[in-house]
Parts: structure tokens; C-alpha cells; sequence
């Protein structure tokens, strides 16, 4: 596959030979008809395979690999239903932003548009949640549809591009035309904006940084700590940018919004200043947008300029490259009664792990993995309440080592993103937090961790139930409780061990740092199911529809 | 709050590109209540739409901006002067 100027390969083999000049050491699949002579020509090939269990867990292990890395998820199916398949993957992708490229084949070109054996207009289904994609016509083109996919999947906000190959065009051969186009580097912050965004800031006394997951996405997390660590202005993080700030600096206040720290939201609405540093005004950061920081001007940082005024009007916009618009911004502060309050909200908001009883309390398990696992270990979680928790109770040295479904909120992330993660950062100790609700939704990918021998650490905090829309229907809904009871939920051990990973129930609090040091401390994969109360809530919360200063806390008697 | 408004879109003539630019107006909460396009040559047509809703257009032209197809919003044209698409004038 390296002999570039080979006359005689045909589009797989091109398609095989692309991947390979773009770096690609890694791709999720699952074979069928129409792909065949892709998974032909991967045959010899230098890419490593991994043969998922379903196509959804391809996408979501690109996801997570990509995540981890910073590079772009590869994953590729069949036409028809491999395709459709992939769809909640690549929506996740382009909900969070996350470089990915989606192979599908496609029924031979001749067919398409005939209602052909797996054929479905996967063009058209993913039309809203992608970046950009292509049908592959020519076999000639497909170097260069692939270098561009990727330089697209990568440049100013990242996300996912598909590749449409119908089998006509894979089997055809051809002579490679070849592409010298290279991602778009970011432009460099205009002055003028960079002068307003200085006088805003010296103007103000109460400013917060609000920092969200483009910090990471723009390699910008030195920069944005910099930023913090001269001028001191108070931090917030939104879900995706936990990881950006050392959480015990007197000065971090935590998360924002629905499920945030109290701190955090109570200074983000009494700021006179937001400085917006990756992230988009997202309705569960903000609660009631109308109510939200009202007495705060707003310096916007972001890639994308469609951000720009979206929610929440910017009095300074500052695009290009975000490392040196935070650099031009690192400017000391006179903002000492500002910092006396906002160390004071902190100190008045400490999460609290004493609850009483003898059932295992999420939220102290969460908080003794992450001290066990260290500020390196990766988290990957699921959706629910459990991943509340993970945000709220598990400390995170880089914003790549949370993975968590912000955007699209995918229930069924967290284990193929967790193997992504592991293959993309083998030397990283990987766990996946995961619920007794969300672990069913792509439990089959039990069976990728033991055929490639992927050391993943899961944890399945199980209430029997779906807790977060019980916890809804109990403050919201009037207790009247549908279809929420997963009381009859398989025994997750035996499960596990059936797909050959070995797996423990504990259930009392006693059993949480055994367990959890066994977990990792083991040899390769594990699963540690772990009993907790059913009525369990995720507190504080903003009910829904309320501004962030109407947070709830927990009533207690 | 609803107002009329006009939008001129010069776009790639590659596969998809007029479904995405009508499934992006469309999705981010505009409605399309006249739509013209014409070829202007082998690579590209002339889009003209009159779009409405309550949001501002500004919205909406960054979102389109976005698309790889686009090859640029033309602004502060005479409108629809087009002779093919005169009937929108």
C-alpha cells in the first residue's frame, strides 16, 4: 500500500491507501455487503480494525478516540442499516464538536435510487449533523475527497464528515489524483477587538472566565490557565471544560448550570463581566437565558463565528486563534473584593460526603475513584445522573480525559468511548462510569473489550432504574413514576463474565475502597457493579424552565 | 415579529448543496416563502431567497457562511435582478 504512484489500485485500495498517508493508525468498524471491497482492501494493510459488536459502538469509539487524542475517529459500516446505524455516533460528533471521519458503502451507483437491498440515503439522513460529506462518484477522486474530509473535520470547530462510497466506485480502478489541501490554520485575533476586550476588562469588577470545551478543542488549555493565573479573574467551567482548571485553586468555582456548583452559578450572576472562552451559551449552562448573568457584558472567544450573538449578544467578539487572543488578554487585575467574595461563595458551597445510612453514597464513590485513579485517569461516563455525579465529584488534570456526552446527552456513550479512549491512549488508565440504564444500550461492546484484551475499568452505579427522568417525574411530575423501574435489570456480574471480563456486586459502603483499589489495580478489564439507594438525587439542580439563581438544594430534615 | 427577508447565495454545484442550504435556513428557524436558483455557469448557481422569521438574518447568514458550498452571501445587490429570476423582483 505505499507505492504512490501505483496505476492499478481501485478505490478501496486508494480509499485504504488515503486513510493510511493521513495518519490513521486506528478504525472502527463492521463489515457487509456493500463495503466488502474496503474491507477487501484493508487486508495487509498498516491500519488496526476493530471489530465492534454494533456500528453505534463504532461511531461512539471514534468519538472517544478522537476525544482522547485530539486526532480524527475513523469508523466505517455497510450501506442501509450499518449506515443508519452510525447516525447517533456521528450526531454526538457534531454535537460536541469532535473531528470524525464516517465511511459508509453504499449500494452500487447504478442502484442508488432504486430502493436496492440495504440501500438508504444516508447522504440525506445526515445531512444536519455533519460538517460536510460526499457521495464518492470517480474512483479517481477519492484521495482527495479524503484528504479534504479530514482537513474539513479538523479546522476552526471541529466535527464529523462522511464519506458515501458506492461499490461500483470501490471496485473501479484508477489513477490517483492527488490533493495538497491543508486544514485552514486559524487567523489571528483582530486588534481592535482585542483593545475593546482589554478596555472591558480593566473597566470591570466582577468579571468571570466561562470556559467551555473549545478550550480543548484549540489546544488552548496553557493558555487559558495563563490567562487565569494573571489576571485571577474567578473561573467556571462548563461541562466540557472540566479539565481546564486545577479545581482546589481558591479561585475556580466549579461547574455552571443545571447540575453546577451553587458558587459558580451565584458568581456567574452577579459578574459584570463574562469573558467566553470556547463555549456557546448551552440551555443547561445557562438555566433561563433571559435571567442569566443579567448585569454582565460579554467578551465571546470562539471558533466559529455563528456562535457569535447565537443566545446571548457579545459586546466583544474575538474569533481566530484562541491561544493569542488569551495571551493579548493576561493582564493583572485590581479585583480584590470580587476575589474576597467569590472565595467566599466557594467556601460557603463544598460539596458534602457525609450522608447518613449505610448505602453507598455515588457521589463519595465517585470522589475516592478519581483520588485512587489520579488526576491522569480518564474518565468516560454514560448519561443519566451518574454522569452529574462524575462532573461534580471526579477531578480532571486535562479537559481529554472527560468524556462525556455534552451536546446530544447519548445514553450508551460511555463504553465504546472508553475503548476508543484506551486504544488512542494505551498507557492511560481508562474507566467508564455508566448507569444501570445506559450500560444496556451498548452492553453488547463487552464482548470488543475481551476480544482485544482493552483494559477498561467499569463501574455501573445501578438504582434499578432510570434515575435522572425518575428524579424528574418525582419533582416535576408529581411522583407519578413511568416507566422509570429497571428493578428487573439482568445480574450486571454474571453478564459480564459471560462476555468473559470479570465482575464483582458490592453494595455497602464498607466494600467501596476494596473494590474500588481491586478495580484498578487488576490486570485488564473489569466491571465493579455497585448497588445504590433507588431514590437517590442528583443535587443542587435548576428546575427546568428557572434561572441558575433559582438553584435547589437538597432538603434535609 | 415575523419579517420578510432576503438572502442571495452564490453556491459550489456540488452534490447536496441546495438541500443543505434550504435544510439549513429551514432548521435554524426560517422560513422559505420564495426560492430561485440559477446556474450562472458550469461550478456554481445563484440562490435568491425571500426567508421569514422572527430572528435576525445576521443569524442565519453566519450559519450559511458555514457551509462548504457556499461560495459567498452577495449583499447589497440590487435584488432578483437576474433577467431568468425578474418574475421575484
Amino acid at each position: 500500500m505505499s507505492d504512490t504512484t501505483d496505476m492499478s489500485k481501485t478505490g478501496a485500495e486508494w480509499l485504504i491507501h488515503a486513510l493510511e498517508r493521513e495518519g490513521v493508525d486506528t478504525l472502527f468498524g463492521y463489515p457487509g455487503g456493500a463495503i466488502m471491497p474496503v474491507y477487501d482492501a484493508l487486508v495487509g494493510s498498516s491500519l488496526k480494525h476493530i471489530l465492534v459488536r454494533h456500528e453505534q459502538g463504532a461511531a461512539l469509539a471514534a468519538v472517544g478516540y478522537a476525544r482522547a487524542s485530539g486526532k480524527v475517529g475513523v469508523c466505517m459500516a455497510t450501506s442501509g442499516p450499518g449506515a443508519t446505524n452510525l447516525v447517533t455516533g456521528i450526531a454526538d460528533a457534531f454535537m460536541d464538536s469532535v473531528p470524525m471521519v464516517a465511511i459508509t458503502g453504499q449500494v452500487p451507483s447504478h442502484l442508488m435510487g432504486t430502493d436496492a437491498f440495504q440501500e438508504v440515503d444516508v447522504f440525506g439522513i445526515t445531512l444536519p449533523i455533519v460538517k460536510h460529506s460526499f457521495i464518492v462518484r470517480r474512483a479517481e477522486d477519492i484521495c482527495a475527497i479524503v484528504r479534504e474530509a479530514f482537513a474539513i473535520a479538523l479546522e476552526g470547530r471541529p466535527g464529523p464528515v462522511l464519506i458515501d462510497l458506492p461499490k461500483d466506485v470501490a471496485n473501479a480502478r484508477a489513477v490517483e489524483k492527488p490533493s495538497t489541501r491543508e486544514a485552514k490554520r486559524p487567523l489571528p485575533p483582530k486588534l481592535d477587538a482585542i483593545q475593546k476586550a482589554r478596555s472591558l476588562i480593566r473597566e470591570s469588577k466582577r468579571p468571570v472566565l466561562y470556559i467551555g470545551g473549545g478550550v480543548g478543542m484549540a489546544n488552548a488549555e496553557v493558555a487559558v490557565k495563563r490567562l487565569f493565573d494573571q489576571t485571577r479573574i474567578p473561573a467556571v467551567c462548563t461541562l466540557k471544560g472540566l479539565g481546564s482548571m486545577d479545581p482546589n485553586d481558591r479561585l475556580y468555582m466549579g461547574m455552571l448550570g443545571m447540575h453546577g456548583n451553587p458558587a459558580a452559578n451565584f458568581a456567574v450572576q452577579e459578574a459584570d463581566l463574562l469573558i467566553v472562552i470556547g463555549a456557546r451559551f448551552d440551555d443547561r449552562a445557562t438555566g433561563k437565558l433571559d435571567t442569566f448573568a443579567p448585569r454582565a457584558k460579554v467578551i465571546h472567544l470562539d471558533a466559529d463565528t455563528a456562535e457569535i450573538d447565537k443566545l446571548r449578544y457579545a459586546d466583544v467578539a474575538l474569533l481566530g486563534d484562541l491561544n493569542k487572543s488569551l495571551d493579548a488578554l493576561a493582564e493583572p487585575t485590581t479585583i480584590a473584593d470580587w476575589q474576597t467574595r467569590c472565595q467566599w461563595l466557594k467556601t460557603q458551597h463544598q460539596w458534602r460526603y457525609d450522608a447518613p445510612g449505610e448505602d453507598i453514597y455515588a457521589p463519595l464513590l465517585l470522589k475516592q475513584l478519581s483520588e485512587l485513579g489520579g488526576p491522569d485517569m480518564i474518565v468516560s461516563c454514560d448519561v443519566g445522573q451518574h454522569q452529574m455525579w462524575v462532573a461534580q465529584h471526579c477531578s480532571f488534570s486535562h479537559i481529554a480525559n472527560h468524556l462525556t456526552s455534552g451536546g446530544l446527552g447519548t445514553m450508551g456513550f460511555g463504553l465504546p468511548a472508553a475503548i476508543g479512549a484506551k486504544l488512542a491512549r494505551p498507557q492511560a488508565t481508562v474507566a467508564c462510569v455508566s448507569g444501570d440504564g445506559s450500560i444496556m444500550m451498548n452492553i453488547q461492546e463487552l464482548a470488543t473489550l475481551h476480544r482485544y484484551g482493552i483494559a477498561v475499568k467499569i463501574i455501573v452505579l445501578d438504582n434499578a432504574g432510570l434515575g435522572m427522568v425518575r428524579q424528574w417525574q418525582e419533582l416535576f411530575f408529581n411522583q407519578r413514576f413511568s416507566e422509570v423501574d429497571l428493578s428487573d435489570n439482568p445480574d450486571f456480574a454474571v453478564l459480564a463474565r459471560a462476555f468473559r471480563i470479570p465482575a464483582r456486586t458490592i453494595e455497602r459502603r464498607d466494600e467501596v475502597l476494596p473494590a474500588l483499589t481491586e478495580l484498578l489495580n487488576s490486570e485488564g478489564s473489569r466491571l465493579l457493579h455497585v448497588r445504590i439507594d433507588a431514590k437517590s438525587n442528583v443535587w443542587p439542580l435548576v428546575p427546568p424552565g428557572k434561572s441558575n439563581a433559582d438553584m435547589i438544594e437538597e432538603k434535609t430534615s | 415579529m415575523m419579517r420578510e427577508q432576503h438572502m442571495r447565495v452564490l453556491l459550489r454545484r456540488s452534490e447536496g448543496a441546495l438541500l443543505r442550504l434550504i435544510g439549513t435556513v429551514q432548521r435554524r428557524g426560517f422560513e422559505v416563502t420564495d426560492i430561485a436558483t440559477h446556474a450562472q455557469d458550469q461550478d456554481s448557481w445563484l440562490v435568491m431567497l425571500k426567508v421569514e422569521s422572527a430572528r435576525e438574518l445576521r443569524l442565519l447568514e453566519r450559519q450559511v457562511e458555514k457551509l462548504y458550498d457556499v461560495i459567498e452571501l452577495i449583499e447589497e445587490a440590487p435584488r432578483f435582478e437576474h433577467p431568468a429570476l425578474a418574475a421575484y423582483a
